[in-house]
């Protein structure tokens, strides 16, 4: 294996790929990524064998082949190259020379044969979606996932296709948001998918704001492919909450307020609240939304912040993180809030169409 | 056919029997001078050879029996203390099962000598295996001397199983220590092998503490009293800072018995609660006393266990008189330069009584020098090293510390009505006059080494650990914090299903209020689920199972009031984060505050891993030192 890339190129590409490369593993090859040389390109692999990432990026190639290195290693010695372009060269199976400038490194890897394999993929379904599209639905739902091991299907994103519709939920169990669009598929699928919040999260980082994304199906495994890049995941196995049962059919009030202005009053209440166990109280009554958020140790904050409403006064106590995060995902100016009382769940709404539904913190 | 089924002969059932009563020397022991006491004895002699094995003789000087009396002492139920089932239900005697005789009787050579006080003429009723081998007159002094040789002569099995001359020893030992310590009133005399190990004359309890373990030790110790109507306790605790890493010299007497429950010693153990760090545990020698209808003793022929009628309730008054007497002292270390005895002599006391060459000296002396540990060496406060005495006052302070206490932990004592007691009212004491500001601001205040404040008081010198303090007192704010924001629960927008056990699920619905106060939410679903709709808004998402099955466990195995350990731990590690380090340089106003601050803290003599705070040398104990007494 020999080849000359672009020291720009080979950053972004490892950029990508460390993620996924896990920071404690008994299996030390998994350190590593896999680089192969063809004709006028090299493709860089890394996997944590539940999640893997193949990217390609432009090189010109003297001699085919490949090997494994340490990806932090080569991560941080490209980032340093003093040169534009560096030659890469294999001197035997598993060691490299890299040359650039007046720099050369000899580098020890682990022999091509020994990298865990792509795991074989055998395509039941495949589908593809405007990748601007995808990466703003996952946007907007990801940060609602669990990161609780113990309740594994809720680590992960639901992604339910019916149709011409598809809608990505996530939920921890406290709070849940959910995203609809319709979508150009070609015939009429039924299909349900939870994917790993950590296969979203890369996914996220790939997409690009232009093109398609074709996504794959097998039975416990799905693959994103995007133009240099591919992202193939293992689907969590179990069946997802029934979402639409929790999702109130019906509340009693609504206020439409601006987003900006709920955020912005919540962000500077929050400083006040109890770093470890935040709750902020939303006092509302006649066209006026009152945040106050007080710590027995530091103070109190209020806001006030003028709404139109004619509907019941009541108020609600919430995390106010939980309830900052749609706020931040939304890009829309207004908001909706709908809402019964102070112990039944608040449900936010934009007209993506997106809902997020909170539950509220319960004093006494 | 021919019956297969008989009644065993006496003989035989009570060899039988003597391996519940007698199982080893040490249990003769017990039986025998529980027997002196019961006839009232004022003055009690044990004699033991080789451990018992070959001879344990106790003379006492109590009513003794007439010879009608002394002939049939040795059968089986036998006994004078009590007649009808109603005295059975009111038994305030040591025995009463009329078993130990015969048990006894039934495994070793016996010979007793008794006379009571209008005979003049005793008698002696010598017994081999319960066979009455010879009763004669002799003459004797009044009350009764039981010698019991080559005990398990006719059961080999047992007397196998004897351990070591030096375990059977401890095991007298500590027999001994028991009933020593809860009959101060009577005289004891003990000899092992013809060395005289103890001569206690009679004594208040914390003397014949004193006698048993060292003076320093009693000084080491602190008075508990409490009582009403139905349940009272007294005895002595021991101060935090001289806890020890084992459970040994725990002592609980229920109406004069020692007897074991494990549930009652963690009352006590809880009731230090942050003043002892984990893996230390107090001693104590606590007296209960309750209506004998409340309890039941004949549990076990030994009867070291006993079941109580409302076990709970024991527990918390226990635990308030316990916690009661650390809040209302005053906790500060001394360091004195005593002239009292250290306690090293201790073990050379013994060997100078005993004989030489006898096994049993080096015996006693490890025995004793075990008991070392709680009063100076081996301490976790070692002054013992530089050669001080640690001396301890008693004064009784710190209402205002106790009135803090209680007004800002309304979380703490949720089950246990805890009326204040007369103890919490005691007027301020000398040590906390001057952290009032304007007078703080009168001493001298400077700081040593960047890592001690020195502070001048009117009473002499405290000498602070700046991040030990620092730590107590921001440890307090962040458990009244933490607790502030207890009412929050989250709720659940899709609930979590958790299975219980029948019991766990039966004792969910019962503290259902407690655990709402907590944070949790619940419903109770039938076939033993419960579906959690609400959880403490402070807890990490995936702990909610394991933390609300924490506290049902801790519930069953203690009874005590739930409580959130992680916050406590939170709290700590809070603490010890953010408090001032040893090397921090302080200005003045910042030691002032400091020490405002501590003694304006609920607990300020120890931080919250149960190392002291403060020491303190006195004005008293300087001139000592410089001979101006």
């Amino acid at each position: 294996m020999k080849f000359t890339i672009q020291r720009d190129e080979l950053i972004k590409g490892l950029q990508l790929i460390q993620p996924i490369i896990i920071s404690h593993t008994t299996l030390p090859i998994l350190y590593n990524v896999l680089i192969t040389a063809e004709k006028d390109k090299i493709t860089l692999f890394a996997t944590d064998l539940s999640v893997s990432m193949k990217c390609s990026l432009p090189a010109k190639v003297n001699k085919t082949g490949s090997s494994s290195f340490n990806a932090k290693m080569l991560f941080n010695i490209a980032r340093e190259l003093p040169q534009d372009s560096a030659e890469f060269e294999l001197e035997d199976k598993n060691r490299a020379i890299i040359q650039c400038g007046q720099s050369s490194y000899k580098l020890l890897g682990i022999s091509a044969e020994d990298f865990p394999a792509v795991p074989p993929f055998t395509t039941t379904s495949s589908f593809l979606i405007d990748q601007v599209l995808l990466k703003d639905m996952l946007q907007k739902t990801t940060y609602a996932a669990s990161d609780d091991e113990s309740r594994l299907i809720l680590n992960g994103v639901l992604m339910s296709i019916k149709g011409h519709k598809i809608i990505i939920v996530a939920t921890d169990g406290r709070r849940l948001a959910l995203v609809e669009k319709e979508v150009e598929l070609p015939d009429d699928q039924k299909i349900d998918l939870v994917i790993p919040a950590k296969t979203i999260n890369e996914l996220i980082k790939v997409l690009k704001d232009e093109g398609q994304v074709k996504i794959s199906l097998t039975q416990n495994m799905a693959s994103f492919e995007m133009e240099n890049c591919t992202i193939i995941s293992k689907l969590i196995e179990g069946v997802y909450p029934n979402y639409q049962q929790v999702i109130p059919g019906q509340c009693d009030e609504r206020i439409t307020i601006e987003r900006e202005s709920l955020l912005g009053a919540l962000r500077r209440t929050a400083i006040i609240s109890n770093e470890r166990n935040p709750s902020v109280k939303l006092n509302i009554s006649k066209n006026q939304i009152q945040i106050i958020a007080s710590n027995n140790d530091v103070g109190e904050a209020n806001e006030q912040i003028p709404v139109k409403y004619s509907g019941k006064s009541l108020s609600m106590t919430f995390n106010p993180n939980y309830l900052m995060d749609p706020l931040r995902a939304l890009s829309s100016d207004d908001i909706a809030i709908e809402f019964t009382d102070d112990l039944s769940p608040a449900v936010v709404k934009s007209n993506i169409p997106f809902i997020y539904v909170l539950m509220p913190l319960r004093i006494g | 056919m021919k019956n297969k089924i008989q009644i065993l002969p006496e003989h035989l059932y009570n060899k039988i029997a003597a391996g519940e009563v007698v199982n080893r020397p040490g249990s003769v022991v017990k039986e025998l001078i529980e027997n002196s006491i019961d006839s009232g004895a004022t003055r009690i002699c044990l004699i033991v050879k080789e451990a018992g094995k070959a001879l344990i003789q106790v003379n006492d000087n109590g009513s003794g029996m007439t010879e009608e009396d002394a002939a049939i002492a040795f059968r089986r139920h036998s006994t004078s203390k009590i007649k009808t089932y109603d005295d059975l239900e009111n038994i305030l005697t040591l025995g009463f099962r009329g078993e130990a005789l015969a048990s006894i009787a039934a495994i070793a050579h016996v010979e007793l000598k008794t006379r009571i006080s209008d005979d003049d003429i005793g008698t002696l009723v010598r017994i081999e295996g319960n066979d009455v081998k010879e009763i004669t007159k002799i003459s004797s002094d009044k009350g009764t001397s039981v010698a019991i040789k080559n005990l398990f002569y006719n059961t080999p099995g047992r007397r196998n199983f004897l351990k070591s001359n030096q375990t059977e020893f401890r095991h007298i030992y500590e027999t001994f220590v028991k009933l020593a310590v809860s009959n101060p009133g009577t005289e004891f005399e003990f000899y092992n092998n013809d060395d005289l190990l103890f001569n206690l004359p009679k004594r208040s309890l914390q003397l014949r503490i004193q006698d048993l373990f060292g003076d320093d030790f009693g000084k080491t110790l602190l008075n508990v009293e409490n009582g009403n109507q139905i349940i009272n306790v007294k005895g002595f605790i021991s101060r935090p800072g001289f806890t020890k890493k084992s459970k040994q010299d725990q002592f609980l007497f229920l109406n004069g018995r020692f007897f074991t429950n494990k549930s009652l010693n963690f009352a006590v153990y809880s009731a230090y609660d942050d003043l002892i760090e984990k893996g230390n545990y107090p001693s104590f020698f606590l007296f209960i006393h309750i209506d004998p209808k409340k309890v039941d003793v004949n549990v076990h022929p030994s009867k070291l266990e006993v079941k109580f009628e409302d076990e709970g309730a024991v527990f918390g008054f226990l635990r308030k008189s316990v916690r009661d007497t650390l809040r209302s002292s005053d906790l500060t270390f001394d360091i004195g330069f005593g002239d009292s005895i250290s306690f090293e002599n201790e073990p050379q006391n013994l060997e100078h009584r005993g004989s030489h060459g006898e096994s049993t000296a080096g015996l006693i002396k490890s025995e004793t020098s075990d008991r070392a540990g709680f009063t100076g060496g081996n301490t976790s406060f070692t002054h013992g090293d530089s050669g001080f005495t640690e001396g301890f006052r008693q004064d009784n302070g710190g209402s205002r510390i106790h009135s803090i206490f209680e007004a800002s932990n309304p979380l703490n004592d949720i089950n246990i009505d805890e009326s204040v007691s007369p103890a919490e009212q005691n007027s301020q004491s000398a040590i906390f006059e001057h952290t009032k500001k304007d007078e703080t601001e009168k001493f001298n205040i400077w700081q040593f080494r960047n890592k001690y404040v020195m502070c001048e008081t009117e009473t002499g010198l405290m000498i602070i650990d700046q991040h030990a303090a620092h730590e107590r007192i921001l440890y307090e704010k962040a458990v009244q914090l933490l607790n502030s924001h207890a009412a929050f629960s989250q709720q659940l927008l899709i609930p979590l299903n958790i299975k219980l056990t029948k019991i766990d699920f039966h004792l969910a619905e019962s503290l259902k209020e407690e655990l709402q106060n907590l944070g949790f939410n619940f419903i109770l679903r039938t076939d033993s689920t419960l579906e959690l709709t609400g959880i403490p808004s402070d807890i990490k998402p995936g702990d909610e199972h394991k933390i609300f099955q924490e506290l049902l466990d801790q519930y069953k195995e203690y009874e005590v009031k739930l409580n959130l350990e992680k916050r406590d731990n939170l709290a700590k590690s809070f603490a010890c984060r953010s408090a001032v380090k040893a090397g921090d340089r302080l200005l003045k106003q910042e030691m002032v505050s400091l020490v405002d601050n501590l003694f304006a803290a609920q607990m300020p003599y120890v931080c919250p891993h149960g190392r002291p705070t403060v020491i303190r040398i006195t004005t008293e104990e300087l001139d000592k030192r410089f001979s101006r007494t």
